[in-house]
């Protein structure tokens, strides 16, 4: 991985383009603490933060939905009620555990405000589809009040109805002020919803497209281009 | 409200206890009854408690190590170590409350030393903990020098023969183990991080889970409770006898916790059921024992009982005929 830089604002989305093995899937991770970075700095506000795992980017207010949502995103056996309010219990600490009612009332918010389609919250989640369950991971974190997100892959693989349902909330979510960085292969999704987009080839970060410059056009060229052909 | 402790009380495992006792009043007409006599109960049910107390004590702590999708092999070598431990420092003059604290900090010890290879040095459970069941023997007879200690402490014996209220020492101190362990791992949200971390410690993690400090824990609390069924069988015999003292129990508290319901896979579990998966193995062995039958058929009886509960949990038996693990209720 080469090193990178990146300034997220609120109210932002970054779109994070590029082959598969480019090195997205590593950015996003070693943001959010998941792998450790050899060297470098965070500031956060302004002030400097040291993000060495998950439960530090937690503290921060991140979030983190993983590409591969069965091996790192659900608990399968666990109830979607369960799957929902875990962030948010991880946040509180073992020791104050939100009570049934709590976990009940903050299931059902979140499972209705994404339209979770679910028999009942208390059902494991290995039994709902895939875009039930991405709802579902994403509710994870909305849950905890988060104030920027890191979405790899959020819609690959789940069916047309939730696809649609996730990209409306990322919509949603910037206007509501937070910072998101979604990872996506789907150039034309990306462009809708990203306020800026990055392209990543060979694990660097090769451009960065503002404006008029956020097409799927241009963001082709700059992934295929080679590195002495630089967008800026 | 009656209809839910209802459907409780249908549980599988509390089904199966009735059958085991209603088997054993068939082969042995007197094995209801009980009597009272010099300030205690006596009868072959309170004996089930007070022989079942050992492996009860071990499956409360084996429970959430099996919940994390791991297992603990060495609890019958620490309560060895805990049992050498704790007689050789009253032979050698101190006062029972250091030498069970001394078994217990071992006990503690050996636990997190567990936890350590398991969650930090990420070694698989099974050969983690074999270095310690192997080892924790040889350690256990280094302590007695290779002899039975034997000893005259008043405390100590009371803790393996004594009783409260008419009820063995043992079985009450299981009681309230179960109590206190259930409450912790229910009233927090400690149970929830096991569950989760047993089902999927990549998610877990990435939730935010200490997965590291989780799994120190549970190996920890398995190695504590080893330590108090070694003091309490000590305390029985009045003596550490660091060749037999445990010797496979580790077994049979993995299979009172696969009885309880907890899947070796990890994931869901339910402390109270092991402890009922304990009391069926020992209801089992008294029953052999009073009815006549020959020690060796227990074995037999034994492997007939893992073979119908494996095949009860198979993925096959599970398709045909759903069952799970009863909701939990969230702590209120």
């Amino acid at each position: 991985m080469h090193p990178f830089n990146l300034t997220i604002h609120k109210g932002e989305v970054i779109g994070v383009a590029g082959l598969l093995g480019s090195g997205r899937t590593e950015m996003a991770r070693i943001m959010f603490g998941a792998d450790a970075a050899d060297e470098g700095e965070v500031a956060i506000s302004g002030a400097k933060a040291t993000i060495a795992r998950p439960t530090d980017a937690i503290r921060h207010g991140f979030g983190f939905c993983p590409e591969d949502r069965k091996a790192e995103g659900i608990f399968g056996d666990l109830s979607v009620r369960e799957n929902i309010i875990i962030a948010l219990q991880g946040k509180l600490g073992w020791f104050s555990a939100l009570n049934r009612d709590e976990q009940m009332e903050i299931a059902g918010r979140f499972g209705e405000s994404l339209d979770i389609r679910a028999a009942s919250l208390d059902m494991p989640i290995k039994l709902l589809s895939g875009g039930n369950q991405q709802k579902v991971i994403l509710s994870r974190w909305l849950a905890t009040d988060p104030a920027f997100l890191i979405l790899d892959e959020p819609t690959r693989g789940i069916d047309v109805g939730a696809h649609a349902e996730i990209v409306r909330t990322i919509n949603r979510l910037r206007d509501e002020g937070l910072a998101l960085v979604v990872i996506s292969s789907e150039l034309d999704e990306v462009v809708a919803y990203s306020t800026r987009i990055v392209v990543m080839r060979d694990r660097e970060m090769v451009a960065e497209l503002n404006g008029e410059n956020i097409n799927p056009g241009v963001i082709v060229q700059a992934i295929a281009n080679h590195r002495d052909e630089e967008l800026a | 409200m009656t209809r839910r402790i209802l459907s409780r009380l249908a549980n599988p495992q509390l089904l199966a206890l009735v059958g085991v006792l209603l088997i054993n009043w068939l082969l042995f007409p007197n094995f209801f009854r009980i009597t009272w006599q010099d300030g205690r109960l006596f009868g072959s049910l309170i004996d089930v408690l007070n022989r079942g107390a050992p492996v009860a004590i071990l499956a409360i702590g084996m429970v959430g190590v099996i919940a994390t999708k791991g297992v603990d092999l060495s609890v019958g070598a620490v309560m060895a170590m805990a049992g050498a431990v704790a007689a050789t420092l009253v032979v050698a003059g101190y006062p029972a409350p250091v030498a069970v604290a001394a078994a217990l900090a071992v006990g503690l010890a050996c636990g997190l030393w567990n936890g350590f290879l398991v969650a930090v040095l990420d070694i698989q459970p099974i050969v983690a903990t074999l270095v310690l069941m192997v080892a924790g023997r040889g350690i256990a007879q280094l302590i007695t020098e290779g002899f039975i200690v034997t000893f005259t402490d008043p405390v100590l014996i009371f803790i393996g023969t004594g009783s409260f209220l008419g009820f063995p020492m043992a079985a009450v101190i299981a009681l309230a183990l179960l109590v206190l362990v259930t409450l912790l791992v229910r009233k927090t949200a400690l149970g929830l991080f096991i569950e989760a971390v047993g089902v999927n410690r990549a998610a877990a993690s990435l939730a935010g889970i200490r997965s590291r400090m989780l799994l120190l824990y549970v190996y920890g609390l398995s190695g504590l409770c080893a330590a108090i069924a070694g003091i309490i069988v000590a305390g029985d015999i009045r003596g550490a006898d660091a060749n037999n003292a445990g010797l496979w129990l580790e077994l049979d508290a993995i299979l009172a916790v696969v009885i309880g319901g907890t899947s070796l896979l990890g994931g869901r579990f339910s402390v109270p059921l092991a402890v009922l998966g304990a009391l069926i193995i020992q209801a089992m062995n008294t029953g052999i024992l009073v009815s006549g039958f020959p020690p060796e058929f227990n074995l037999i009886v034994k492997a007939a009982l893992i073979f119908l509960v494996l095949i009860i949990q198979s993925p096959l038996a599970t398709r045909l005929v759903p069952t799970r693990m009863p909701v939990r209720e969230a702590s209120k």
